[in-house]
């Protein structure tokens, strides 16, 4: 195979390029999902296209010398992050729970409900395909690569509000909200422990207990086709 | 189409990410059979012809043609006859244990594609190889293989006006006017890849032939408005192998695994589907859940199409 030389490469990762970076995280943040909300929902489910991207953001992740393949789980550090994950998942699960009664009490629990084995399906197949795919994109592979030009106070907003952003393919304003209050919280918590397990598993629960209380359909593609 | 284990013809770089595609591919196309659309926006069909067509391409100096030849009888034309007499039993089968009249679903035109519709393609990469094989033999010298490169690129995106100029044929013949520019278009990557002996060039010359690409399809579609729709998944097609030739080059165990299934899955999903994946599904209600019958038709033939490849029915899949 002919590449560049080893050294070359990289010498290449390791130099900032400011400008580079910051179209990078424009043109993958904030225009791919814009034009995907836009004009792309109608020919494609959003959740492959997360996975394809995790996959290439993994790739490029592990080829480069500078990262820790290490912050592409780090459980251990579940221990530590478990009070904090909890009490959020209780405060915030319990303004979920309030919230799909102000808005369509009619739908509370009708998923469990109505299609139990389908259900079942979603609580497991969420957090596998989905969550992990979503926190390598917007927290491990976005706090590794544009630190060099956000810093690491703005990093994490940068992060949770982006990752609230992301979820306009939805065309919901409350898929926008509850997942911009999410982000900031999931993004807070990467900082501070730097675990992807932890914040997967807080992704995973506030995300089967959205689906479960009757919140699903704001982050349905389905549903969103028909908005 | 997944048409030979290895991107690397010997002497080329070697594009890892575009192995990786063509499990994308091949997911987007399941994605159309099985559930009605596609999983990435119908990239995928491009994305099989081009590289199908490239490959053939990627050397210097063309191998004689009756080598290349017995090479695409053995690779292409071989498991195409053996599969379509096998999927003429199965859809006979089908139509008895279904309650339709055994062969009424024959018709005369399957001669030329064969029993089921997705078959289409083998016979089509076939006639499209060799197009680009007398192609390359017809280009000589290096300066006149840019050129026909450069020429081919254009021609490819003026051909996205044929489907839209010459209206429903149909099935599969549309398909077929669909995949013409795949011929050019992959003959220019063909030829660009057998003089790429370092990767940060052949990343640049793709960059410029996608944006020269694209630029005639927008072009185009200005001109020919219905050709827009196939620029978009050409573009994509070929946006898409720029971008997986931009991601690091690093190989990886599972895509050297899945890759040389491609062609088995292509060829069994229907089946796949129609036999065991549609009939679970309904049985505990779900069948009307998209992503569970993508979701279950792509793996479980592949398990299937790995175990075949175990049997004597290798060289047929």
């Amino acid at each position: 195979m002919s590449e560049l030389p080893r050294h070359a490469r990289s010498a290449d990762r390791r130099l900032p390029e400011p400008a580079r970076r910051w179209v990078e995280l424009v043109a993958l943040y904030v225009l791919a999902p814009a034009a995907y909300a836009r004009w792309g929902l109608e020919f494609a489910r959003p959740i492959p296209i997360v996975v394809a991207a995790a996959l290439a953001a993994w790739l490029t992740l592990r080829a480069d010398p500078s990262f820790d393949r290490r912050e592409l789980w780090r459980g251990e550090a579940v221990r530590a992050a478990l009070p904090g994950i909890a009490l959020r998942v209780l405060l915030g699960g319990a303004g979920l729970v309030a919230l799909v009664l102000a808005l369509a009490p009619d739908d509370f629990l009708d998923f469990p409900r109505q299609r139990p084995l389908l259900w079942a399906l979603v609580m497991v197949a969420y957090p596998v395909f989905s969550v992990y795919a979503q926190e390598l994109l917007w927290r491990t592979f976005f706090f590794h690569r544009y630190r060099a030009i956000l810093g690491d106070g703005a990093l994490w907003i940068a992060s949770g509000l982006l990752f609230g952003f992301m979820h306009v393919v939805f065309r919901h304003w409350i898929a926008v909200a509850a997942t911009l209050v999410g982000g900031l919280f999931f993004a807070w918590s990467y900082r501070r422990h730097r675990s992807l397990a932890a914040v997967c598993l807080e992704h995973a629960l506030f995300g089967c207990l959205l689906f479960t209380v009757g919140l699903g359909s704001y982050f349905y593609s389905g549903a969103a086709l028909g908005r | 189409m997944p048409l030979d284990a290895s991107l690397r013809p010997p002497g080329r770089v070697r594009l890892e990410g575009w192995d990786r595609l063509r499990v994308l591919a091949a997911l987007d196309t399941v994605g159309m059979h099985v559930a009605g659309e596609h999983v990435f926006f119908g990239f995928g069909l491009p994305l099989f012809l081009i590289l199908a067509v490239a490959l053939g391409v990627s050397k210097k100096a063309p191998r004689p043609t009756g080598r290349f030849l017995r090479r695409r009888v053995d690779r292409i034309l071989l498991p195409w006859l053996f599969w379509s007499v096998v999927l003429a039993g199965e859809r006979a089968l089908y139509a008895a244990t279904h309650g339709q009249a055994t062969f009424a679903w024959a018709r005369a035109e399957m001669l030329l594609y064969g029993p089921r519709i997705h078959l289409w393609f083998l016979p089509l990469i076939l006639v499209a190889g060799l197009l680009a094989h007398l192609a390359h033999r017809a280009t000589g010298s290096r300066r006149a293989q840019v050129g026909g490169a450069v020429f081919a690129l254009l021609a490819a995106a003026a051909l996205l006006a044929l489907p839209a100029q010459l209206g429903a044929v149909g099935w599969p013949f549309e398909q077929w006017l669909f995949s013409v520019p795949a011929v050019a278009l992959g003959f220019a990557l063909g030829r660009r890849l057998a003089h790429a002996p370092e990767l940060p060039s052949l990343r640049r010359h793709l960059l410029l032939a996608f944006a020269a690409f694209a630029g005639g399809a927008l072009a185009l579609a200005a001109l020919v408005p219905a050709s827009a729709a196939y620029g978009f998944r050409y573009a994509g097609g070929l946006g898409l192998l720029v971008l997986a030739a931009w991601l690091p080059n690093v190989p990886d165990r599972l895509t050297r695994r899945f890759t040389p299934l491609m062609l088995g899955v292509y060829v069994l999903h229907p089946v796949v589907y129609l036999w065991l994946i549609k009939p679970a599904l309904c049985f505990v209600e779900l069948g009307d859940v998209d992503a569970l019958r993508v979701g279950l038709t792509f793996p479980v033939t592949m398990a299937l199409v790995a175990a075949l490849r175990r049997t004597g029915l290798r060289s047929v899949l």
